[in-house]
């Protein structure tokens, strides 16, 4: 697959925010902007994007998938063209992984003339929001006050199909907070989108030997590239009342510190069985306030 | 309790993710094969050796048709017989006439997935002969009376004290809990049965088109002794078996050896290329061949020819967090695991009956990356999935309900009012339950069995876009 | 249905030559050439050049459960192996005394070649070299099975793997290696090859890689003593074959 190389860093990026994001986790939206917005660089919101249709493909609906891409592709590659952006950023590997793979193939099986070649084109010039920190815009140091300590999952279609792991692990091995291994951190939590309800209960043995990992790293919080695996692996947490929770990595490493400040346990003062992030009953929101108060 | 492989696919899972057990075991397992496997791949050019695999096992499919004739004639040159077989039924009545042909009371066996498939065993019993397996494993499944729940480890999801406890009901052994003290009784058990056999069968995992010779790998000896002893020697193997060359057969052997069971080499590869030659002292008289399509061309017609390169090295299964946690008699064939999520449907006569299979899969590609041949597992599945919903195989709800959808999301404006909607809707459910929702409607019920979910946010991540836009701060939530 | 046998055959060939012909087909590609015989990754070889093969030989060998020994020369090498069989019969509690019946052993009848004078060294000491005569005969069959150490050599050895390659024949009986507890394994030093893929090179170069292969009815290929790890993934030895593999190395 053709990436396009920059001689200079993009200065300006359309969004690709998810549905997810959007509707759900608007924090992590937001993180991902400020996340940008401290590099320089500057980020456009294409307001007609919905969602790019992998529920559907994955299913094995592709006459709906395809409405979907052409819909996304009609959204984004006009600002491409006409030179308004140079880069599509969005901070999931999954949702990356369908509008930079399975698009191309999903839309030559369809025949619709010109529309594999605009994917093509997009294709080329979208990055997962770690692969265009570290890749594109070779961040080197992007500080995080978060105290507690953290233990990265690989979600699989950024692992597998983007290929893209080193970055997350760098940005956060970077950020200063306190990593930690986890065994089985490339193994699947068992989401699978429609899977997840399709097949519930593998889905939530799977899940729940995922929770095993994460315990057994002796992590506060488990970051993640995907929002979506994410509500999966907090949503049996949750259930669980687990001391443990599921963070997007925007949203964590946008953290600054002093801006974390409240009786949580800090590295020095071990874990007392409280939740480092406030355990908020509205999980989703958790900080929002926080960023917001400054 | 076992998984019950006859039951529905539900209630297979539900059999399987209840066990206390079974997916630590299976997990323990699998982990630690995987562990050997990449070790092994490690100390060499792992991905070369991929690479020249994939380059072999494509040449043969591109030559499928011209390598089958070369073999065949070349087993006839060494003396041996060769059987074209399309189905199972085909392939059971050419065994089993060569049973009743020569008088044959009792089969020795060595591992093999294409006489699984095909359920030789029970056709040769219908005709009063005896089958006994001989592959330790598969002894111990024949034993429970059992399905084999791996590829290459039929009893991985047995522990050492479910397997004393057979040996002391059906072979009146005193219970131990030590291997070897097992193994060495079904040692005594089985070479009896060797030595009083009229027929050894046993598949084959690979065939060299170039000299006719059928390769059997294993390490318990099994194999050698099954193509040795009886007067007798029947491979059945499927058509995509073969490889060009001797060398490809070695190269093959490497990328199985490593893959399977994390080993340079087996203890045993036995080369069989006819019977005994006249002045040999050993070895069997006659030497047959079956040659099994039994849906394997239409699988290749169908566009599923790559899965017809497996080597059927079990590593896709060990890296598959589905089959950890529902081994394989959670998908209730031959063939489980990744491939056998792929190749269960294709070798049905209708692939509707085996539907949930291809979507028994979160599609995390663990299995890809863990094939020695590179096969695109996740790719096959979401191509059966597509097939499936083209042949009108999945519920008419789920095509409604993903039609609306897309509908939805075909324009902007449609999209924010859903979205809307559901935020209201979340909003309202999450309020009953504390701020978080913990029971969502039908078909979403089954979501918060086990999960929380959160409502949808106050306001999106576009509205806080405009209202940035509009003041130049974020709103305050 | 009442399909015959030839129809089987023309139909899948059939059916494979007719999906093959599509020129959409997914996969495989049109073109997909063959894997060249040169330049393939060496799969078993160390980084070392001009590893002592004998050496290597041995520590393969022995990481598969086998045992081996390095003879300085071929005297050495008949008092090894007559040392070994003594021992393998007082552990099976069958060493024969003066006024008992010699102890049976089986082997390949070309043994003495292999190994002058072994038959006479084992013959002194109460010992009898049979070889099956006809495994189909039920009497040859029966005593050959209850025989507990078989003795042959080998047509050729790969050290890089610790593998012995058995090439069956006439006098090279393939139940000698397969149906005792202990193998004795007699290998002169100028069949050891580093590896797998030396040997098939040279076999092809020689243009004598097809003979070798097909001129017999079987091959084997033994790595160490028969094995599995069926139950629990944990280690078990002598499941069917031999549960010992001794490996005398002979010098020039």
């Amino acid at each position: 697959m053709h990436r396009k190389t920059f001689a200079s860093p993009p200065s300006k990026v359309a969004l690709f925010v998810t549905c997810m994001v959007d509707m759900m986790y608007p924090q992590v939206g937001i993180a991902t902007v400020e996340l940008l917005e401290r590099q320089g660089v500057e980020v456009v919101f294409p307001e007609g994007q919905t969602c790019c249709g992998q529920p559907a493909f994955n299913a094995g609906y592709h006459e709906e998938a395809v409405q979907m891409a052409t819909h996304f592709l009609d959204v984004f590659c006009p600002l491409l063209e006409k030179g308004d952006i140079e880069a599509v950023v969005v901070p999931s590997g999954s949702c990356g992984a369908m509008t930079r793979h399975f698009y191309l193939s999903l839309l030559q099986d369809a025949g619709i003339r010109s529309y594999p070649a605009r994917a093509e084109a997009l294709a080329a010039v979208t990055f997962e929001l770690t692969e265009f920190l570290v890749d594109v815009l070779k961040v080197q140091d992007l500080p995080c006050g978060y105290p507690g300590k953290v233990t990265y999952h690989a979600c699989c279609h950024l692992l597998r199909e983007l290929r893209v792991d080193r970055q997350p692990r760098q940005l956060l091995r970077q950020s200063g907070v306190n990593l930690v291994e986890m065994e089985g951190s490339a193994e699947c939590c068992g989401f699978g989108g429609l899977f997840s309800v399709k097949n519930e209960p593998i889905s939530t043995a799977m899940g729940k030997a995922k929770l095993q990992y994460v315990a057994g790293s002796g992590a506060d919080v488990v970051a993640m590239c995907d929002v979506s695996c994410m509500t999966h692996v907090q949503g049996l947490m949750h259930r669980q009342q687990s001391r443990q929770r599921a963070m997007h990595i925007a949203e964590l490493l946008n953290l600054r510190s002093g801006e974390v400040h409240d009786t949580r346990p800090t590295p020095s003062a071990p874990s007392s069985g409280a939740p480092p992030v406030g355990f908020s009953r509205r999980w989703q929101d958790i900080k929002v306030e926080d960023d917001h108060a400054r | 309790m076992p998984v019950d492989v006859g039951a529905d696919f539900k209630t297979r899972v539900k059999q399987a993710v209840t066990d206390p057990h079974l997916a630590e075991t299976v997990t323990r397992a699998t982990i630690s094969l995987t562990l050997k496997k990449d070790q092994r791949y490690a100390e060499l050019q792992g991905q070369r050796l991929r690479d020249e695999t994939r380059q072999m096992k494509t040449y043969v499919l591109r030559h499928l048709p011209q390598l089958l004739e070369q073999f065949e004639q070349n087993v006839q040159m060494n003396g041996g017989q060769v059987h074209w077989a399309q189905d199972a039924d085909e392939a059971n009545r050419i065994i089993c006439n060569l049973a009743t042909q020569k008088d044959v009371r009792k089969v020795v066996k060595a591992k093999s997935m294409a006489t699984e498939e095909i359920h030789l065993n029970q056709h040769l019993e219908a005709i009063g002969v005896e089958c006994v397996e001989t592959d330790l494993g598969e002894y111990i499944i024949q034993l429970a009376r059992e399905m084999p729940s791996h590829i290459v480890a039929p009893v991985l999801h047995k522990s050492v004290d479910d397997i004393s406890q057979l040996f002391a009901e059906k072979l009146d052994m005193p219970r131990t809990l030590d291997p070897q003290a097992l193994c060495a009784k079904a040692r005594s058990v089985l070479r009896r049965e060797f030595l009083n056999a009229d027929m050894g069968i046993s598949g084959c995992n690979f065939a060299i088109a170039d000299t006719g010779t059928v390769c059997i790998v294993t390490n318990e000896g099994n194999g050698r002794l099954v193509s040795t002893l009886p007067p007798i020697y029947v491979a059945v193997m499927g058509i995509e078996k073969l490889v060009p060359t001797v060398q490809d057969a070695f190269l093959q052997y490497q990328a199985l050896a490593r893959s399977a069971t994390g080993q340079k080499v087996t203890v045993y590869l036995s080369m069989t290329n006819g019977p005994k030659q006249p002045e040999d002292v050993d070895g069997p008289r006659e030497f047959h061949v079956v040659l099994l399509d039994n849906g394997r061309a239409q699988m290749l017609a169908e566009g599923y020819g790559e899965a017809l390169m497996c080597i059927r090295c079990g590593a896709c299964l060990n890296a598959c967090p589905v089959y950890k946690q529902i081994s394989g008699h959670g998908y209730g064939h031959t063939y489980s695991g990744p491939i056998g999520a792929v190749i269960s449907p294709l070798l049905a006569r209708d692939m509707a009956e085996s539907k949930e299979l291809p979507y028994a899969s979160t599609l995390c590609g663990a299995c890809r990356d863990a094939c020695p041949v590179q096969i695109d597992l996740p790719g096959l599945l979401l191509a059966l999935r597509q097939d499936l919903v083209e042949r009108k195989a999945m519920p008419r709800l789920e095509k409604a309900g993903l039609r609306q959808y897309a509908d939805i999301m075909q324009k902007t404006g449609s999209y924010v009012r859903m979205g809307g909607m559901a935020r209201a809707g979340s909003r309202t459910l999450s309020r009953m339950s504390g701020g978080t929702i913990r029971m969502l409607p039908p078909p979403l019920h089954h979501w918060t069995k086990t999960r929380d979910m959160p409502p949808f946010a106050r306001r999106s991540f576009r509205q806080q876009w405009a209202h940035r836009n509009r003041t130049g701060e974020w709103e305050k939530t | 249905m009442g399909k015959d046998v030839s129809d089987a055959r023309t139909r899948i060939l059939g059916l494979l030559r007719h999906a093959l012909s599509n020129p959409q087909l997914r996969y495989p590609p049109p073109v997909a050439p063959p894997l060249p015989l040169a330049g393939r990754t060496p799969v078993t070889e160390r980084s070392q050049e001009n590893e002592e093969k004998a050496s290597r030989f041995k520590v393969e060998l022995e990481e598969l459960h086998g045992t081996c020994e390095v003879a300085a020369n071929p005297v050495e090498a008949r008092m090894l192996a007559v040392q070994r069989v003594l021992a393998w019969s007082a552990e099976e509690g069958s060493l024969p005394g003066r006024d008992t019946e010699s102890v049976w052993l089986l082997a390949w009848p070309e043994m003495d070649e292999a190994m002058p004078g072994l038959a006479d060294a084992l013959t002194t000491r109460g010992f009898e070299l049979r070889h099956p005569t006809d495994m189909f005969q039920r009497e040859d069959r029966s005593e050959m099975a209850e025989i507990r150490i078989g003795i042959t050599s080998a047509y050729a050895a790969f050290a890089a793997t610790g593998s012995l390659l058995l090439r069956s024949g006439p006098v090279h009986s393939r139940v000698v290696s397969l149906l005792p507890f202990h193998h004795l394994a007699v290998v002169p030093e100028n069949v050891l090859w580093l590896n797998v893929e030396s040997w098939l090179a040279h076999e092809q170069e020689q243009g004598t890689l097809p003979h070798v292969i097909r001129g017999c009815a079987n091959l084997s290929l033994v790595s160490g003593p028969s094995k599995s790890a069926d139950i629990e993934s944990r280690l078990t030895l002598g499941v069917h074959g031999p549960r010992y593999l001794h490996v005398i190395i002979v010098p020039g």
